[in-house]
C-alpha cells in the first residue's frame, strides 16, 4: 500500500463523509429542534441534486456559472420549500400522535419521487463532465472537485456550530429546543424560530444534493438511499447533535472505505454493524443526550 | 437483467429504525424437465408467404393478443419503453399488411418494475386478458422465477428478448420458453478470445460488476475461457457492487492499486456509465491498455457517457445483443428500414433490446404461418412451439437461428471499439472497428455451460 493509495483513499472517504454530514447534519438538526422526524428529508436532498443538475446542465449549461448557480438554486429553493413546508402542512400535525407526523413526511417522501419522475423522467441524470479537472497523486488522479465538497463539509460544519453557539438566533434555537413553553415565556418567537429551522435543515439536504449530483448523479430514490444511511450516521453520532453527525458520517465513511479494501461485498455492513451496536450500548449515540418523552 | 428491486424502493419506514438492505433473491424453481419431447428440427427459410390478401379459413377472428413485459418505469424504464417502441413498429408493420394470416396483432404490456407482482401479472395477461404468447423481460431472476408457471401452469409460448442468464435456456429444456437475445455467455467467451488476441502480452486482469447473479456468471465465464487461453494471466479479487451504487470512487482507486492490464466490467445501465465517467475522472484509464464491458453497446448508457468522457490512449471495448450499426445499412437494408423507423418514432438510435424485442414478434408471425401452411390450422402452444423449434427469423441484427434443442436464439457476437460520435455524426460515442464471432466458435453446444447449473 503505497503513500498515494492512502492518500486517495483517504480523500474518498472525506468526501463521502462530507455529504453523508450534510444530510444527516439536516435531518438531525431539524429533529433536535423540533422532534420532528422528517422522512421526507431524503427527497429534498434529491431534489436539490435535480435543481443543480438542471442549472448547471440544461439551464445555464457546464460551466463555472451553471456550477455555482446550481448550488446557490438548490439552497435557495430548498430553504423555502422547507419553511413553507413546515409552516403549512406539518404544524397542524404537532399536536398529533408522532406516528401521524412519521406517516405523513413518508407519504410527502413517497410524492416527491413521483413528481422527480414526471418532471426529469425516470432515469439517471449524470453531469457530462466533473467540473474542476483534476490532480496526479502519484499513480492515482483526484478530481478536484472531491476536494472542494471536503471544503464545503467542513465549512458548513463550523458555520453549524458558529451559527449555533454565538449567534443570538442560534442561542435562541437551542433555547426553544430545550423547552420551548419556557422560550416562549420569555418572549422568544417560537412559529419563527421553526419556520428557520426547518428552512436550515432542508437547505442543507439541498446542499448536499448540489454537492453530490456531479459524482453520484441524480436519480429517483437516492433520497431513500441516502435517509437510511442518515439514520445510520445519526444512530452512531446522537441525534440533535450537529457534532455528533459530523463524527457519525466520518465513522460511516471510514468504515465504508475499510470494507472496500478489505471485502468490498460487505461494503454497508460494518456500517449497520456499529449502527447496531451502538444501539445496544448507548442508544442516544456518540453526542446525544437521554431524551425523555414528554 | 435486473435481479433487485426497484431501486426508488423504499427501505425504512419508522423512527429511527435502520432497514438492512436486503436483496431480494430471486425464487429459484428451475424446474428442469427432464422429459425429452420429440425433438423435430424443422428447417425453414426465414420469410414465409407473401402479403395474407384473403383471410385463411379455420382462423380465430378476434385479434391475436400478445402480452409483453418490461421496466417500463423507475431507472431502468428505458429498457421496457425502447423495446415496447420496437414491438408497436413490428404491430404496425404487419398490421398494414393484413396481420397475422388475417388476425391483427394486439399487444398489452405490464411493468415488470412492479417486482411484487411479476407471477401475478403474467399470469393475469394470460388468463383474464386474454394474451396467446408472451414477449420480453428483462431480470434474468425473473426469467428463471417464471419458468415454473409459465411451463406448468400457463403453457403459452414465452419468447425471451433480453434477460441473459445461461440458466434460462442451458440448464434444462424448456418446453414454452424460448430466448430469442444472444444469452451472455457467448459475449463473454468472446471477449475473452479478444483479449488473447488482441493483448497476449497482458498480464493482469481486474473486474467489477454488479452483485448478482449476472455479474458473477459473466465474470465466471470471461475469466474461466481466458485462463485457458492465457493460463499465466493473474486475476485481481474480483469485485462485485449493489446494483445502483453510485460512489465508485474507493474501487476505482483499489483497481489502480492492484496495477491490472485489462479491466472487466459488467456494470450495466447507468451503473455502466456512472462507473465510466468516474473512472474517467480518476485516471484509471491512463493506467490500463483495455477496458471491457459487455453491456456498453447500449445506446442509453454510451449517450449517459457522452462525447466528453470518451477516453484516449485507451482501447475501450462494448458489446451487447445488437447494434444498431451492424450488419452495415449498405448491405443489409432490413436492418437499416428498421433503424430509420425506430429514429423516426422515438427520436434515438435502437438499443439492443429494441432489435431483440421487434425479432421476437416476427418469429412468432413466421412460426405460426409455417405451422399453417403444414397443419391448414391455427396452431396450438404446443404445435407453435415446434414451429419455433429450429426457425430461422430475419431480424436488425441479421438471421437469428433458434436452436430446437435448448430454444435459444443464436447469431454471430460482436464486440467494438469506443469511439466519440460527435466526429462519425452521432449524438453520443458509438461503437466502431467492430470485431465478428461467428456463432459456431463462440457459442458452447446446448445444454454446455461454464455456469454452475442447480
Amino acid at each position: 500500500m503505497d503513500t498515494g493509495y492512502i492518500v486517495v483513499q483517504t480523500i474518498n472517504t472525506l468526501f463521502y463523509a462530507s455529504i453523508l454530514f450534510l444530510i444527516a447534519s439536516g435531518l438531525s438538526l431539524i429533529y433536535g429542534i423540533m422532534r420532528v422526524l422528517n422522512l421526507a428529508h431524503g427527497a429534498f436532498y434529491m431534489l436539490g441534486a435535480y435543481l443543480a443538475y438542471s442549472a448547471a446542465m440544461v439551464w445555464i449549461g457546464p460551466s463555472a456559472l451553471g456550477f455555482v448557480l446550481g448550488f446557490v438554486l438548490a439552497v435557495a429553493v430548498l430553504a423555502v420549500i422547507g419553511a413553507v413546508f413546515e409552516r403549512t402542512l406539518l404544524r397542524p400535525l404537532y399536536s398529533k400522535p408522532e406516528e401521524l407526523q412519521l406517516l405523513f413526511t413518508f407519504a410527502v417522501m413517497l410524492m416527491l419521487d413521483d413528481i422527480v419522475k414526471m418532471v426529469w423522467g425516470p432515469e439517471y441524470k449524470s453531469y457530462t463532465v466533473i467540473p474542476g479537472g483534476s490532480v496526479e497523486v502519484g499513480a492515482y488522479q483526484v478530481p478536484l472537485y472531491t476536494v472542494y465538497v471536503i471544503v464545503i463539509g467542513f465549512a458548513a460544519a463550523a458555520g453549524l456550530w458558529w451559527f449555533f453557539s454565538k449567534t443570538v438566533i442560534g442561542k435562541q434555537m437551542r433555547a426553544a429546543a430545550f423547552n420551548s413553553e419556557v422560550a416562549e415565556a420569555l418572549g422568544i418567537n417560537t412559529s419563527i424560530l421553526f419556520i428557520a429551522a426547518f428552512a436550515i435543515g432542508s437547505a442543507l439536504s439541498g446542499l448536499a444534493g448540489a454537492a453530490a449530483a456531479p459524482i453520484l448523479t441524480a436519480y429517483p430514490g437516492m433520497g431513500a438511499d441516502a435517509l437510511v444511511l442518515s439514520f445510520a450516521v445519526l444512530v452512531i453520532g446522537g441525534m440533535g447533535s450537529i457534532a455528533g453527525s459530523l463524527v457519525g458520517a466520518l465513522i460511516a465513511s471510514v468504515a465504508r472505505t475499510i470494507m472496500v479494501i478489505v471485502y468490498p461485498m460487505l461494503e454497508v455492513a460494518l456500517i449497520y454493524l456499529i449502527t447496531a451496536v451502538m444501539l445496544l450500548i448507548k442508544p442516544s449515540g456518540l453526542f446525544g443526550k437521554e431524551i425523555e418523552r414528554r | 437483467m435486473v435481479d433487485e428491486s426497484k431501486r426508488n424502493t423504499l427501505k425504512v419506514l419508522g423512527a429511527g429504525v435502520v432497514g438492512l438492505v436486503v436483496g431480494l433473491a430471486g425464487g429459484y424453481a428451475i424446474g428442469a424437465s427432464s422429459k425429452k419431447g420429440a425433438t423435430k428440427t424443422v428447417t425453414v427459410t426465414k420469410e414465409v408467404g407473401g402479403g395474407a390478401a384473403a383471410k385463411p379459413s379455420g382462423i380465430p377472428s378476434k385479434p391475436l393478443k400478445i402480452g409483453f413485459m418490461y421496466f417500463m418505469s423507475g431507472p431502468f424504464g428505458t429498457y421496457g419503453k425502447m423495446a415496447g417502441a420496437a414491438l408497436e413498429i413490428a404491430r404496425d408493420e404487419i398490421n398494414s399488411r393484413g396481420g397475422i394470416l388475417g388476425r391483427k396483432v394486439e399487444l398489452i404490456s405490464k411493468d415488470e418494475a412492479d417486482r411484487q407482482h411479476v407471477i401475478d401479472n403474467i399470469v393475469k395477461m394470460v388468463q383474464e386478458e386474454g394474451a396467446e404468447i408472451l414477449i420480453g423481460i428483462d431480470s434474468s431472476g425473473d426469467s428463471l422465477k417464471l419458468i415454473k408457471t409459465i411451463e406448468e401452469e400457463l403453457r403459452v409460448p414465452l419468447i425471451v428478448t433480453h434477460a441473459a442468464t445461461p440458466k434460462l435456456t442451458e440448464c434444462g429444456k424448456r418446453k414454452y420458453i424460448f430466448r430469442i437475445s444472444m444469452y451472455e455467455e457467448p459475449i463473454d467467451i468472446a471477449a475473452a478470445e479478444l483479449v488473447a488476441k488482441m493483448y497476449p502480452d497482458a498480464k493482469k486482469v481486474a473486474s467489477i460488476g454488479p452483485d448478482y447473479a449476472y455479474g458473477w456468471d459473466s465474470w465466471t465465464v470471461f475469466s474461466s475461457r481466458l485462463k485457458e487461453l492465457m493460463p499465466g494471466v493473474e486475476f485481481a479479487e474480483p469485485i462485485y457492487v449493489k446494483l445502483g451504487t453510485t460512489d465508485y470512487t474507493s474501487y476505482i482507486d483499489k483497481m489502480i492499486a492492484a496495477k491490472p492490464d485489462i479491466v472487466f466490467s459488467s456494470l450495466w445501465g447507468g451503473d455502466a456509465a456512472t462507473f465510466f465517467k468516474q473512472a474517467a475522472s480518476k485516471g484509471l484509464f491512463k493506467n490500463i491498455k483495455a477496458y471491457l464491458n459487455p453491456m456498453l453497446g447500449a445506446t442509453d448508457t454510451l449517450k449517459a457517457i457522452g462525447d466528453e468522457n470518451v477516453p484516449s490512449g485507451v482501447d475501450i471495448w462494448g458489446s451487447g445483443r445488437y447494434w444498431f450499426n451492424y450488419p452495415p445499412h449498405d448491405v443489409y437494408s432490413l436492418n437499416k428500414s428498421f433503424v430509420e423507423k425506430f429514429k423516426a418514432k422515438t427520436g434515438e438510435y435502437p438499443p439492443y433490446v429494441s432489435g431483440t424485442s421487434y425479432t421476437a414478434l416476427y418469429a412468432v408471425k413466421n412460426a405460426i404461418e409455417l405451422a399453417y401452411a403444414e397443419l391448414g390450422k391455427w396452431p396450438s402452444p404446443e404445435e407453435l412451439i415446434k414451429y419455433l423449434e429450429g426457425l430461422t427469423v430475419a431480424g436488425p441484427m441479421g438471421p437469428v437461428y433458434i436452436r430446437p434443442e435448448d430454444h435459444q436464439g443464436v447469431y454471430y457476437v460482436y464486440w467494438g471499439k469506443l469511439a466519440k460520435g460527435g466526429p462519425l455524426g452521432f449524438p453520443h460515442p458509438v461503437l466502431t472497428d467492430l470485431e465478428i464471432f461467428d456463432f459456431g466458435k463462440v457459442v458452447p453446444p446446448p445444454f454446455k455451460t461454464y455456469v454452475k447449473c442447480g
